[in-house]
Parts: C-alpha cells; sequence; structure tokens
C-alpha cells in the first residue's frame, strides 16, 4: 500500500501568526511531497471561508481540506505542528496546534484518510504526544501504519 | 431507546463537513445518540466528530442510529431526517 505521508510533509514547531499561515504551511508540505498542485492551498484557505472550521475534529487538531477537483495529484497528508497555538473564525474558544492536511482523490479515499487520522486523535492523551513530538520518523511510522 | 437502521444517502459518505453538521445537532439533544455499522459491532458516539469519522460511513451503509433519553423520539426524526437530507 502506498504511504500516506510522505517525510517531506512533516514539520514541528511552525510559528504561524494566524489561520491562513497555519493553513498555507499545511498545504505547503502537501505540494512538497507531489500530493497537490499549488492551487489546492488556495482553496483549502476558501474550504475555511466558506464553510467555517468544520475541520476542527478533536481539541487542537484541524484537519484543512479541499475537494478532489481543487488540484490533487494523489491522496496524501500533511502534518504540520504550531510553535503557539491559532485560532479559526468563529472558534476561538477552540486553539489549534496541529494541522493535518487532507487531499483525497476521490470520496472513498477522503473517508479513509478521516478515518485514519481520526483513530489516531480519538484522545487527548495521543493528541498532546503528536503536537510535542518531534521525530519524523515516529510521525512517518505511526500515520503510514 | 429507540433504534432505526438507515442509508447513509449522501454520494460522498459522512466525511467531516457533513459529520460536523450531523454532531451539531445530535449535541441539541439530552439523549445519547450512538451510531453503528451494521457489519460493525462498535457503537460511535453522535455527538463527537471524531468518533463519527472513525466509522468511514460511505455512501450506502446501513448504519444503526439509537437514541436514549427524554427527547429521544425528536431526536431520532431530526437526526433520521438530516441523514437522509444532507447532500454534500
Amino acid at each position: 500500500m502506498q504511504n500516506i505521508i510522505d517525510i517531506n510533509s512533516i514539520r514541528f514547531g511552525y510559528a504561524a501568526t494566524d489561520w491562513r499561515e497555519a493553513v498555507n504551511e499545511s498545504g505547503k508540505l502537501l505540494v512538497a511531497a507531489g500530493k497537490v498542485e499549488p492551487q489546492y492551498i488556495d482553496a483549502m484557505i476558501e474550504m475555511v471561508e466558506q464553510h467555517g472550521a468544520y475541520m476542527i475534529v478533536a481539541p487542537g487538531v484541524a484537519m484543512p481540506h479541499a475537494r478532489a477537483e481543487q488540484g490533487v495529484k494523489e491522496t496524501g497528508i500533511s502534518f504540520l505542528s504550531l510553535q503557539e497555538p491559532i485560532t479559526f473564525p468563529l472558534k476561538e474558544q477552540n486553539p489549534v496546534s496541529l494541522l493535518i492536511g487532507v487531499a483525497a482523490i476521490d470520496s472513498s479515499q477522503h473517508l479513509d484518510a478521516f478515518g485514519r487520522i481520526a483513530a489516531l486523535i480519538a484522545n487527548e492523551t495521543e493528541v498532546k504526544e503528536l503536537i510535542t513530538c518531534t521525530d519524523v520518523m515516529k510521525i512517518f511510522t505511526l500515520l503510514n501504519t | 431507546m429507540i433504534k432505526e437502521i438507515l442509508t447513509i444517502s449522501n454520494p460522498t459518505g459522512l466525511h467531516a463537513r457533513p459529520a460536523g453538521r450531523f454532531c451539531e445537532e445530535a449535541q441539541k439533544f439530552k439523549s445519547n445518540i450512538t451510531i453503528r455499522r451494521m457489519d460493525d459491532e462498535q457503537t460511535l458516539n453522535g455527538k463527537s466528530v471524531i468518533h463519527i469519522l472513525t466509522g468511514k460511513f460511505a455512501c450506502g451503509s446501513k448504519v444503526e442510529l439509537a437514541c436514549n433519553g427524554d427527547d429521544e423520539v425528536e431526536a431520532m426524526d431530526t437526526l433520521k431526517s438530516l441523514l437522509s437530507t444532507i447532500s454534500d
């Protein structure tokens, strides 16, 4: 099975000043791994602007994404932890420190990618460990299992 | 408690946005809300987006929705209707 996360898609402790910067970097990590075209990054930001931050799926964790036809080349995810939490519009009570960007080639792989990540972040202890992790190989192995 | 077996009709399944909408509605009720794929024993918390996403509910999946509490009838009506009309 092809790896869902690439080594080039993992970054820790990024200093984002706001949510747009954070989502932008999350998208750039997907571009770096060849999963999406650059325009997918704008689409990820637009998704938040149009539909709000529904993709904050667990305390501290957002999963920004856009639609397949907006520039996905291959299914993949990116892992971006932040130095300081940021907040999304209308969700100021839910600060985010971890962004897992998602690109999926079709709805089946979209559900599969979200399902796999959801299983990893279903409890707060695991989320804390992910947010403070600085071991690339650990994240690479964990997310590709 | 009331339970009903429903089919996920949203063409893209219960991905993040429809799952979020479902949870938002479910949280308005006092009743416990659970959802389970018919081919899986595990019941998932219908008020938690994360739990619902672990279910990977694709279009056409048959699920058992259960509502248990004082407002279970209203909850079932609302959530059943939502699941059959979500198109996202």
